[in-house]
């Protein structure tokens, strides 16, 4: 077992593509809930494709007894911005950088093959993702994380409760859905943090 | 997160003014979560799991 990017005593992180076996535990990694399907497909289509030309990153976390993969998370650079206005001082322009978790699932069979390890997902997020995003830190300006989480409540809290992230308040969100184009039945739930 | 045709990421970007200076507005104001309590919670979960997969491979190991 390699010593990855980052590693703890259970666990280790390292880039898509790393280890041999990461294709074939592409093919047996699940979500548990359901409308996490399109995490998978992400990670079956497109994850390879996408850290070929750099859209995105993709970490595999895998069980540094057994090398199963027990969890993957994507991260690509982000920007929030405001529309440019015009004031007494000339033309104003704000923006906040960040970086987006675009994707993050623990793998449910890695789960059912150990029923009982509790807050695994609290652990990847403290350990690797946001070490690797502080690393980033050092040389690029970044002020937040952010995710866009799927409208699930019991996702949402997780997030809240167990990774520190927060919502806009409610007026805000409702203004950012009614944004989209074409009409969407529902919004993805845009959470953040700062990093420092 | 990810691609899913049924649910759509709000777009960020070019927000309009009165929007987007409420938004810039909290997020700034909100403070980051504390990082050491997350660590020293992290590491104890993490210290539980280690000690649950030592029980998983001695059952193994006696089975075997």
């Amino acid at each position: 077992m390699k010593n990855g990017i980052l590693r703890n005593e259970l666990f280790v992180c390292d880039h898509l593509g790393t280890s041999a076996h990461d294709e074939k535990d592409i093919m047996g990694f699940s979500v548990g809930h359901p409308s996490g399907t399109g995490l998978v497909n992400y990670l079956r289509y497109h994850a390879f494709p996408d850290e070929n030309i750099g859209n995105m990153r993709t970490y595999m976390v895998r069980d540094v007894r057994t090398d199963e993969l027990a969890c993957y998370f994507s991260l690509k650079a982000g920007l929030i911005s405001v529309n440019e206005v015009l004031t007494e001082n000339g033309i104003e322009f704000d923006t906040l950088p960040g970086v987006e978790l675009a994707n993050f699932a623990v793998n449910d069979t890695y789960i059912k093959n150990h029923r009982n390890l509790k807050g695994l997902g609290s652990i990847i997020f403290t350990d690797f993702v946001v070490p690797i995003i502080e690393s980033s830190s050092d040389k690029i300006g970044i002020r937040i994380i952010y995710l866009f989480a799927l409208p699930e409540t019991d996702l949402i809290q997780q997030y809240e409760k167990n990774y520190g992230f927060a919502r806009l308040e409610k007026k805000a969100e409702d203004e950012l859905h009614r944004r989209l184009k074409p009409g969407y039945d529902e919004s993805c739930i845009f959470m953040y943090q700062s990093l420092k | 997160m990810a691609t899913n045709t049924r649910y759509a990421k709000p777009c960020m970007t070019n927000l309009p003014p009165e929007l987007g200076k409420s938004i810039f507005t909290q997020i700034l104001n909100t403070p980051a979560p504390d990082r050491k309590k997350m660590k020293a919670e992290s590491a104890k979960l993490l210290k539980a799991m280690v000690q649950e997969r030592d029980r998983e491979d001695e059952k193994r190991n006696s089975e075997e």
